[in-house]
């Protein structure tokens, strides 16, 4: 869910870099930078997918309410 | 109205409500497959924006890679009968204070930004300047980029597999 809504920031950030550089006067480092984010999207969504994995290993549930020690 | 902006406001329109189905919808399978909605209505408004090279690249990436990840992830986490999750909204206050402060800059960015006065830019095709610029001006940060994805994913593995 969290990530989620990671991805929807993500995405929103990018209409706004990709927007400005259509009708602004910044050429195309608009677009390019919206490919860098895409490009960290991904390595930071395979990250956190592991990371949950691991949690779902330790504690049975992955509702981040209820996961609230660093060791058990 | 042209063609073109009704092209625009129908994408805009499946981006936004199927983005506020994701954040309030109660399974999280929905959500995952209401993402998808959005993801391809992004696609379609970086098309109109004249960045065809991103609009794809969102496809591949997001679509093919990144959505399928996560919905991976849901299916083997959660027992299908218990995807009930809850979506209550915590901390109401800053949030606000955190969004009204953050569209006041972006409308006071909105409103000194130069906008180009053409009526319709020409739009040419993106592939090759920005493969042009990615190995001569951002040699730099395109190599360090792939060394960070590189150490992301053996990360991921290596963390997954243990």
């Amino acid at each position: 869910m969290v990530l989620m809504g990671i991805e929807l920031i993500l995405n929103s950030a990018n209409i706004n870099f990709i927007a400005f550089a259509r009708y602004g006067n910044f050429g195309f480092q608009g677009q390019l930078i919206a490919l860098f984010v895409i490009v960290l999207a991904a390595a930071e969504a395979a990250i956190a997918l592991a990371i949950v994995l691991n949690i779902y290993k330790t504690f049975s549930n992955i509702n981040v309410d209820e996961i609230d020690n660093l060791k058990d | 109205m042209n063609i073109y902006d009704i092209i625009f406001y129908l994408f805009g329109a499946v981006t936004i409500l199927s983005a506020f189905f994701v954040v309030t919808s109660r399974n999280i399978i929905h959500s995952a497959f209401y993402l998808l909605f959005t993801f391809f209505g992004v696609a379609g408004l970086y098309v109109l924006l004249g960045a065809d090279f991103v609009a794809v690249v969102q496809l591949i990436v997001y679509v093919g890679g990144i959505l399928i990840l996560l919905l991976f992830g849901v299916m083997l986490t959660n027992k299908i009968t218990s995807v009930n999750i809850k979506t209550g909204t915590l901390q109401i206050i800053p949030a606000a204070i955190a969004v009204v402060a953050f569209m006041y800059l972006l409308i006071t960015t909105l409103l000194n930004t130069g906008w180009k006065t053409t009526a319709n830019p020409v739009d040419v095709p993106s592939t090759q300047s920005l493969g042009i610029l990615l190995i001569t001006q951002y040699a730099v940060v395109f190599e360090l980029l792939g060394i960070v994805l590189l150490i992301a994913l053996i990360g991921a593995a290596s963390m997954a597999r243990k």
